[in-house]
């Protein structure tokens, strides 16, 4: 075989087996949020290797995204770890004052097969159409994916609160699936109707990805029981009214140490949500409008 | 065969249920029992030292230290804000951190912009209004069906708003009002509302003034049930009922199920629970 012959072959096979390049979210800055949250509890080793376990992230997925690197707080991985501190620690649990109890919380993000969904793991999407992503698989654990948005430090999502909010979002989309539950054909979610005006909306919701706000009042719940329905709009959640209750247990009633830079930015997501996502919304607003 | 056959009808008949049907057979996942403790670092907070000379420097010490502040704070921050209130250069330099944060650190220019405004100066009000008058984008990178350009300057043009809505000069006023009849951003709107509600009281009065102010498929949040810290069920609980009962047209459609291709209903129980249970008792015997 000659030289030439030789080099186009080992080519060939490069292109063939050479792993794909795949993008990563930016990893050279972390938000000040995500910085003040990471203060807290800094390079905590212990929980990380805990963590990837109960939240099922697999190194083929995050290797590229601080997985050997996982103290680099401005990575992915490190992002998605700290993240998960403020629902597994960070919040009050108080029955007479929260929404919902961690227990709560945790078992909507955790990888875990339980009454909240069936089991599920955790990814990075660099697709940046979506926040998040539940992706039901066939065989195996499905997937809940994350993108950029919820990571690159100049998104405005960018910050813990948000992510664990997603978390929240996707896993409970989870809760759809696994109970059979039609929350609507666009992403899961409801579509809005073109207006006149240019304005597009489904009642008091004002963007193409909307839900029904089933509200109920504080300790309406017992602590583990948020997955529980009674099949009216009495007892039962949708995804974006998860994910609001969680950013505002987040903003107001949170541990005594967790950093106001994490505690406005929940507020700010959770009342943008509030405003716009619900078809017979508002939904509850968060926080006094005090400015400090 | 026929037990195999009933076998594979079972299973095919618990697929379809979906509950708790271990249709996937995950690994062991660590639990509770093996998750480590939370020991919160003792992280040095000093509150920096205001130089009136030093006005970017101070600013930027300032946004630090509160921004890592926690809820045990909040008062130490309250002081040191009205002790940066009595030098305009001061609030002025926050607010350009605030304009200089807002491309790159949403989180960061929320808390320069928080602190501008409970300084509730006439350098603040100057600044909120700039703000809020930023060019709104009117087009971008739709996620979610929201343009994220739109979400991330409406979400710190409500946190400016709350800032001219505290102060309460009768021209900070007037752009809040003209903030709730004209920005494009219902999330502004609805904060503009929630915070000039707020600084009154949530008085009638305030309300009747808006009822002439807000847009009509927007009068809903004249009567929005707000939820802060400290509210308990016994406080949040009547707003609620009281909002449910002035506004039953809130109340959702009952949730339905998925259907099969067939346009079937799949069944499924096994996630009703009623909402009250009766505790376990023991059965008295009578004597």
């Amino acid at each position: 075989m000659d030289v030439l012959t030789r080099i186009a072959r080992a080519l060939v096979l490069l292109l063939i087996f050479a792993a794909p390049a795949s993008a990563v979210c930016v990893q050279s800055s972390a938000s000040q949020a995500d910085m003040d949250h990471w203060n807290i509890h800094g390079c905590w080793e212990e929980y990380f290797l805990w963590q990837y376990q109960a939240y099922d992230l697999r190194e083929g997925d995050w290797n590229n995204r601080g997985w050997l690197d996982a103290c680099n707080q401005n990575l992915e991985f490190p992002k998605h770890w700290s993240a998960t501190v403020l629902l597994e620690y960070d919040l009050l649990d108080n029955n007479d004052q929260s929404f919902h109890g961690m227990v709560d919380y945790w078992q909507t993000a955790r990888a875990a097969g339980s009454a909240f969904h069936d089991s599920i793991y955790h990814m990075a999407t660099d697709d940046t159409t979506v926040f998040g992503r539940f992706n039901p698989q066939v065989f195996g654990p499905d997937q809940v994916q994350t993108s950029c948005l919820l990571y690159d430090a100049l998104s405005a999502n960018a910050n813990p609160g948000s992510r664990g909010g997603d978390f929240m979002h996707e896993g409970w989309h989870g809760w759809l699936q696994k109970y059979n539950w039609d929350n609507g054909p666009v992403g899961g979610h409801r579509g809005c109707t073109m207006n006149p005006d240019g304005s597009c909306t489904l009642g008091a919701c004002t963007v193409n990805s909307c839900d029904y706000f089933y509200f109920h009042g504080i300790a309406q719940y017992v602590f583990g029981a948020m997955w529980e329905n009674d099949g009216t709009g009495n007892r039962f959640h949708s995804p974006n009214q998860v994910q609001v209750e969680f950013l505002c247990d987040v903003s107001d009633q949170p541990q005594w140490y967790v950093p106001a830079s994490v505690r406005q930015s929940a507020a700010a997501d959770a009342n943008a949500r509030a405003a716009e996502r619900f078809i017979n919304g508002p939904g509850y607003s968060c926080g006094s409008p005090r400015p400090w | 065969m026929r037990t195999g056959y009933v076998l594979a009808m079972g299973l095919a008949g618990a697929l379809v249920l979906g509950c708790g049907t271990g249709r996937h057979h995950p690994p062991k996942y660590p639990g509770d029992r093996e998750r480590p403790k939370l020991e919160v670092r003792e992280v040095k907070h000093e509150q920096p030292q205001l130089e009136p000379n030093e006005p970017g420097r101070t600013a930027k010490a300032l946004i630090d230290w509160a921004s890592a502040s926690t809820a045990n704070e909040r008062e130490a921050v309250l002081k040191a804000i009205q002790e940066v209130s009595r030098n305009e250069t001061v609030v002025q330099a926050l607010c350009e951190e605030a304009f200089a944060a807002q491309p790159r650190d949403h989180s960061r220019t929320l808390i320069a912009l928080a602190l501008v405004g409970e300084t509730r100066t006439e350098t603040a009000e100057r600044c909120l209004t700039r703000f809020v008058r930023l060019p709104f984008p009117m087009s971008g990178h739709v996620v979610e069906g929201a343009i994220v350009e739109q979400t991330a300057l409406a979400t710190l043009q409500a946190k400016a708003v709350d800032g001219l809505a505290y102060r309460m000069t009768s021209s900070a006023d007037a752009e809040v009002l003209r903030l709730i009849r004209e920005h494009p951003s219902r999330i502004v709107r609805a904060e503009a509302i929630s915070a000039y509600l707020w600084n009154r009281g949530d008085s009638a009065q305030a309300k009747a003034t808006l009822a002439g102010v807000v847009r009509a498929d927007e009068r809903i949040f004249l009567d929005r049930v707000r939820r802060v810290t400290g509210d308990t069920a016994a406080t949040f609980n009547p707003k609620l009922e009281e909002l449910l009962r002035q506004h039953p047209e809130l109340r959702p459609p009952k949730p339905e199920r998925a259907t099969d291709q067939a346009g079937a209903s799949i069944p499924t129980d096994c996630d009703l629970r009623p909402a009250k249970q009766k505790a376990p008792a023991r059965v008295r015997k009578e004597n």
